[in-house]
């Protein structure tokens, strides 16, 4: 797993004469560029970084940059859809690998909470900078949001013993990133994990009440005798 | 009826829900100097509001404010840094108004929690649909407009969870997380709010006011007494 520094990136290709087939050359210093973007725009937010800063980040010349992506938007956007796809990916594996729907949606939410701690100028740009990237990167987030909607809360809805509005599939979702958000503007991405429970109760509570809902993610210890 | 966010000495016609600030007569009008420049402040963020609304924050600029508000650069200039200096401003300014109405709303009256705090989110869904534009810099706006902006966006909200510490006698007794649990409710609400507004639906808002009573009071209250504040809401305000 990455650490933030983007320690998982492909180093650059060796200069001078190689193997690879021009093909492999442009798909790996794209893919470079994808990478590169969380970590520069972290530093002077997504209106000020320019392509330079991304390619500097990316060890890629200007050039390639323009061969790979119209501008800055254009970068921003497919890598924020890259990264979605990947933590989508690894969201719904942990998810499947769990028995019943409580389940499932907790350990997706964990691995969510964890790949954000972990990635934490990935974390700034997917909920913070994504909003000061122009329309066609907020219409990314907020698919990225109903594709996570979908996959964590529709099953515990439906197993509720009673009808919901539609609308809660919204406000829990909303919740989950509101959290999120006020920890990453903050600073404290580390401490993203520690929101799981509270993040469940919100899951559960309205189709098991706030008694059973908070007994079962240890917001309230379960009484003596 | 609330109040509207409109500037404090600005009557407001019925049929316009946010009053173009009139114009102040050209030369000499006698008029004190804080009077007019709090005049031209309003007329600015009323005109930062619109033009935002028009082609959101990041392509507007400090021209088609000062042209829409029909004051000089000068003037701007001797209020604010920059446009990024405007937009906080006219964000304090109007969740200030804001959090006093739905104050008024939530506080008026010995009523139960769940009941008080419907009305405050009716005053909140009256406000934003009587001002569109406003609404949308509030809510989807300040979302782009820079680090700083979005620390005041933080810290407005945090100020929402004092409306939810009435509500905590409903929760289990031993029960941690409180103040979490308040943020995370108004988080809720806000995505809500969000996602009409980022839609150009606003005017649709009064039609959602009944599932959004529910999803604010269903963690404090449980389904039962949240699924009956919603309906009492729906059938017609309690």
């Amino acid at each position: 797993m990455a650490d933030g520094t983007g320690s998982d990136d492909p180093p650059p290709l060796p200069r001078g004469r190689h193997r690879l087939t021009r093909g492999a050359v442009v798909e790996h210093q794209r893919h470079r560029l994808i990478r590169a973007v969380p970590s520069a725009v972290r530093g002077k937010g997504f209106a000020a970084a320019t392509v330079e800063d991304i390619c500097v980040q990316a060890g890629v010349s200007r050039r390639t940059f323009y061969e790979n992506f119209r501008d800055k938007h254009d970068c921003f956007v497919t890598s924020y859809r890259h990264h979605s796809q990947e933590v989508m990916a690894m969201v719904t594996a942990a998810a499947s690998a769990a028995d019943g729907y409580e389940e499932r949606a907790r350990l997706g939410l964990l691995t969510l909470l964890r790949f954000l701690a972990e990635q934490p100028d990935l974390a700034y740009m997917a909920v913070v900078e994504v909003m000061a990237a122009g329309p066609e990167a907020v219409a990314e987030r907020d698919n990225a949001v109903a594709a996570l909607t979908a996959l964590i809360g529709e099953p515990v809805l439906a197993e509720a013993p009673h009808p919901l509005p539609d609308m809660l599939l919204r406000t829990v979702s909303g919740a989950i990133l509101q959290l999120i958000y006020s920890r990453v503007l903050a600073g404290r991405a580390a401490e993203l994990e520690a929101l799981l429970p509270m993040i469940m109760y919100m899951v559960l509570v309205a189709s098991q009440g706030p008694e059973n809902a908070a007994l079962k993610v240890g917001l309230l210890a379960p009484a003596l005798g | 009826m609330i109040g509207r966010l409109k500037p404090d000495h600005v009557p407001a016609p019925s049929n316009q829900p946010y009053p173009e600030p009139q114009r102040l007569p050209r030369g000499r009008h006698g008029l004190p100097r804080a009077f007019v420049v709090q005049n031209q402040r309003d007329r600015i963020f009323a005109s930062l509001a619109a033009v935002c609304a028009e082609r959101g924050y990041s392509a507007t600029t400090v021209e088609a404010v000062i042209q829409h508000a029909g004051v000089s650069r000068r003037t701007f200039y001797d209020l604010f840094a920059d446009k990024e200096d405007c937009f906080i401003a006219a964000y304090d300014l109007i969740m200030e108004r804001l959090l006093r109405e739905v104050g008024q709303a939530y506080s008026g009256g010995e009523r139960p929690w769940a009941r008080r705090l419907t009305s405050l989110l009716r005053a909140v869904i009256e406000l934003f649909t009587a001002e569109p534009a406003i609404a949308r810099l509030v809510i989807v706006e300040v979302l782009a407009a820079g680090r700083p902006a979005l620390q005041h966006r933080d810290a407005a909200l945090e100020r929402f969870a004092a409306f939810f510490e009435a509500g905590e006698v409903e929760l289990p007794a031993a029960m941690e997380g409180r103040t979490l649990l308040a943020h995370a409710v108004i988080g809720g609400l806000y995505e809500t709010l969000y996602t009409s507004t980022v839609d150009g639906q606003v005017d649709r808002l009064p039609e959602l006011l009944p599932d959004l009573v529910y999803c604010a009071l269903v963690p404090y209250v449980g389904h039962a007494a949240a699924l009956a504040e919603s309906e009492t809401e729906r059938n017609g305000r309690g």
